[in-house]
């Protein structure tokens, strides 16, 4: 076993900073290693990843020093660098430089100065590693998230790197392309041996591959070591044990381990049930069930809505109906690219429907749509990309500048509470921009909250947030829930979420809504879409859909 | 960001890989095409050389398939002739054939030729460019350019990256900011006004931010790091030889032409005759011939498989 990477007593301060990014951090990464590190936004995944690219270091005071096969990384030549380590960063999009896949992999050979016959050689055996023959003259821009980061990893791979840096490559993607991701990331670990360093938030499907797991936490290297060793270690600690997975959760919940002497924690589903099963385990199940509100009044109503994006186009939605009750928290679970989006965006009279019915608080949407100002107080959107909503230089602005346009009495306290009440104080003065994707999350969620809106419409608002965030978000919206009556409407592929948070759910499929009921109802029918905690116990316990059901 | 909208469209056909012969000439030759192309448009002011350019533009655009798109571009330019021909009489009073005064403008003939005619020529320029960019690929353009400046290359192809991302998050921007209240359609001019200068503000944030992980995405692949080596090797052959033998002096004895004011007409201070002189004609079939290059070797192609071929 080669040592690839060493850092030693490893300090890093952006300019300008106040504080330390990162440290004291002491690593070593070997030729083998798969490793995932993992710590909420901000904690100093992605500026640790840098450190060992030194074409991407940061503008900043770094002391210390970080070996690359046992020479310092700063005397590495460029070009060295560009084929022995590589990267690839989380927005799928922003990576892809040239108009097709095959110009995009010989991009990096022609960097590199590779000549002509190497270079259609080092394409060919790629693209039949990685089997991308079918989108190779693709225009990048059609292709899905999935594939746009398949195409961002073989074009780092083709330059046949020793170290593979990943930063968060899944955090835009949805669950069945992160797992088609995960498998190639496995063989590419396998099969070639390159040495595999990523930053994750979701850890499920990414541990039963690693062999170490490092936990950051303030810049600080907080716990480091085997997978099963650092999860232990953790599970103890109240705000890093979200980060531990469903399976290996409820384990060490029931001390299993040790009461039944297991070698190894199980990390897996078929890993977990079969150990349960073989020592004859009894788990306590207390379903969560959520109150009905079919009683309630309706304030969303939808008949026989179609939508399509050219004439002659393929229906993206076709005869939906669906009914949502005041203080529901209803969740249209789908894959990416079944209308998810543009379901939303026509019942907010964004895009123009081309058939059907929208009824929003007993009221038509023309008739909204003729008072807009009074629609957007009343019923809100929050899209996928909550930075479209920031127009100031502080959070704190953004909220006193809301206040006042809503002409509420005192904004600057009205901003204070809004603050407190989405526990974002701390970044009070900072500029949305510079906060992590969950902290801008809160922020647009607190620009439109300010109108007291009765009815919330919600985009994947999960996406790309830590473990820790993704509890708060719900924890919020739930107290709004309940003392504002709020309804939220929420489209997302985060099933642990919805099983966790929403009082219905229901799938989005072929331009319909199918099989709208109670999550417990709902997951516990599907097979293949449901929870991890539902899939490794629903022989013992087939209702319960998510860890906190699972009682000691 | 942006994904969403992108991600949903239908997936194209795969795209066979060179749909015209002039695609696979050398990189200059097409470059050269481009620049010349442009060029006579903005110089050879006059109502029949702009037709006949057009009318080429049009036919070129066609053969390199940008069908969906030319007919964009062509309904946009309606709109775009009528407002230049509008514009160009009220902030331009030069010219002797009045046809109206109202409140101290007056509306000439020869400002509304002549706005006409800018009109015509920016439209060729802008169907010029849809071929441009179906042909010149992202690697051609680099082929030509990142040996003279790496950096500037970078950012030129970044840049133009920018423009359809520009168009769908600039959507996804007003939306959101319509929904927080800040509206670019309603209000007094100066809250409209405002509202323009929220947008734009987050907009180039917003593109800054991912412009960065594209310049770092490149950096991270070795872009920069040294001599660069090419996928597809650009030879100059025979076939770019006799095309550059006889399109670089024909393209210089026009521009003398145009230089003696051949194929231009005169509209200020007073509008000229339409009508072309003999040698008037020869200099616009020499734009003929220099428009459709792309064409020739086309029709050239054609022949020889049905009827050459023995």
């Amino acid at each position: 076993m080669v040592e690839l990477i060493k850092v030693v007593d490893f300090n890093f301060e952006y300019s300008l900073a106040k504080h330390k990014s990162l440290s004291d951090i002491n690593l070593n990464v070997n030729s083998g290693d798969f490793i995932t590190i993992a710590g909420d936004s901000g904690s100093g995944k992605t500026t640790l990843l840098r450190q060992m690219k030194p074409e991407l270091w940061p503008v900043g005071k770094r002391t210390g020093e970080i070996y690359f096969e046992g020479q310092p990384i700063s005397k590495l030549p460029k070009r060295e660098s560009a084929q022995s380590i590589g990267m690839v960063f989380q927005n799928p999009d922003d990576q892809l430089v040239m108009d097709n896949v095959i110009q995009e992999l010989a991009f990096s050979l022609e960097n590199i100065n590779v000549p002509t016959d190497v270079i259609q050689q080092r394409i060919a055996e790629l693209v039949s590693f990685l089997g991308l023959q079918d989108i190779l003259y693709e225009n990048v821009q059609n292709l899905s998230g999935g594939q746009k980061q398949l195409v961002n990893l073989a074009a780092v791979l083709i330059l046949r790197p020793k170290l593979l840096i990943l930063d968060e490559p899944t955090a835009q993607l949805d669950p069945i392309a992160t797992k088609e991701f995960i498998s190639l990331l496995s063989r590419v670990h396998d099969e070639l041996g390159i040495a595999i360093v990523m930053s994750e938030h979701i850890l499920d499907d990414v541990l039963p591959l690693s062999n170490k797991l490092w936990i950051l936490e303030y810049g600080e290297l907080k716990a480091e070591g085997s997978v099963a060793e650092v999860l232990k270690s953790i599970s103890k600690d109240s705000h890093l044990k979200s980060f531990i997975p469903d399976v290996p959760y409820l384990f060490l919940q029931e001390d299993l381990p040790n009461k039944l002497q297991l070698a190894d924690l199980p990390l897996t589903v078929a890993q977990g049930r079969e150990v349960l099963q073989a020592n004859h385990v009894k788990l306590n199940g207390n379903l969560q069930v959520r109150a009905d509100e079919s009683q309630q009044p309706v304030v969303a109503k939808l008949s026989h809505l179609a939508f399509e994006y050219d004439k002659n186009g393929n229906y993206i939605l076709n005869d939906l109906n669906l009914t949502v009750h005041k203080q529901d928290w209803l969740a249209i679970i789908g894959k990416n690219g079944t209308g998810k989006t543009t379901l939303l965006k026509s019942i907010m009279g964004l895009l123009s429907l081309r058939r059907g019915r929208v009824q929003l608080l007993g009221k038509k949407l023309s008739y909204w749509l003729k008072n807009t100002d009074q629609f957007y107080k009343e019923v809100s959107y929050l899209s996928q990309n909550p930075s479209d909503y920031f127009s100031y230089d502080t959070v704190r602005e953004e909220f006193v500048e809301r206040a006042k346009q809503l002409k509420i009495d005192d904004p600057e306290s009205a901003a204070e509470s809004m603050l407190k009440k989405l526990t974002i104080e701390n970044i009070a003065d900072r500029n949305p921009y510079d906060a992590s994707g969950g902290e801008q999350q809160l922020i647009a969620l607190g620009i439109l909250l300010f109108s007291n809106p009765k009815l919330l419409f919600m985009d994947e608002p999960t996406k790309g947030l830590d473990p820790i965030r993704r509890q708060e978000l719900g924890n919020i919206l739930e107290k709004l829930q309940v003392e504002q009556e709020l309804t939220v409407v929420m489209v997302s592929h985060d099933m642990n979420f919805s099983a966790q948070f929403a009082t219905q759910c229901a799938l989005l499929f072929d331009g319909k809504l199918v099989a709208q009921a109670e999550p417990h109802q709902f997951f516990a029918d599907n097979f293949f879409y449901t929870t991890t905690v539902n899939r490794m116990l629903r022989y013992q316990l087939p209702k319960v859909i998510q860890r906190g059901e699972v009682t000691p | 960001m942006g994904m969403d909208t992108r991600q949903r469209r239908p997936r194209v056909e795969r795209v066979s890989r060179s749909t015209l012969v002039f695609e696979q000439l050398n990189p200059w030759v097409m470059f050269t095409y481009y620049v010349v192309t442009i060029a006579c448009s903005m110089v050879f002011l006059h109502p029949i050389f702009l037709l006949v350019e057009l009318l080429l533009v049009i036919c070129v655009d066609f053969v390199a398939h940008t069908g969906k798109q030319m007919l964009m571009v062509l309904e946009g330019s309606l709109f775009m002739t009528a407002f230049i021909m509008i514009l160009n009489p009220l902030v331009n009073n030069r010219g002797t054939h009045v046809i109206w005064t109202f409140g101290g403008t007056i509306i000439t003939a020869e400002s509304i030729f002549y706005g006409f005619m800018m009109a015509l020529s920016l439209i060729i320029v802008l169907l010029t460019f849809l071929s441009y960019n179906k042909v010149l690929t992202s690697q051609k353009f680099m082929y030509l350019f990142s040996r003279i400046s790496p950096k500037l290359t970078l950012l030129t192809m970044i840049t133009l990256r920018f423009v359809p991302l520009f168009i769908s998050r600039l959507k996804n921007i007003s939306q959101a900011q319509k929904i927080r209240g800040i509206a670019v359609t309603k209000g007094n001019s100066r809250q409209r006004g405002l509202g323009v200068v929220k947008m734009m503000q987050v907009l180039l944030i917003q593109s800054f931010t991912d412009a960065l992980q594209t310049a770092d995405s490149m950096s991270a692949r070795g872009y920069g790091s040294g001599k660069r080596s090419s996928y597809q090797r650009y030879r100059f052959s025979t076939r770019d030889f006799v095309s550059l033998a006889w399109y670089l002096p024909l393209t210089g004895l026009c521009f003398y032409a145009a230089s003696r004011g051949i194929g231009r007409m005169t509209v200020y201070p007073s509008l000229g005759t339409i009508a072309l002189t003999p040698t008037g004609w020869l200099v616009l079939l020499g734009v003929v011939l220099l428009f459709s290059f792309p064409l020739i070797l086309e029709a050239w192609e054609w022949l020889w498989w049905n009827l050459l071929r023995s």
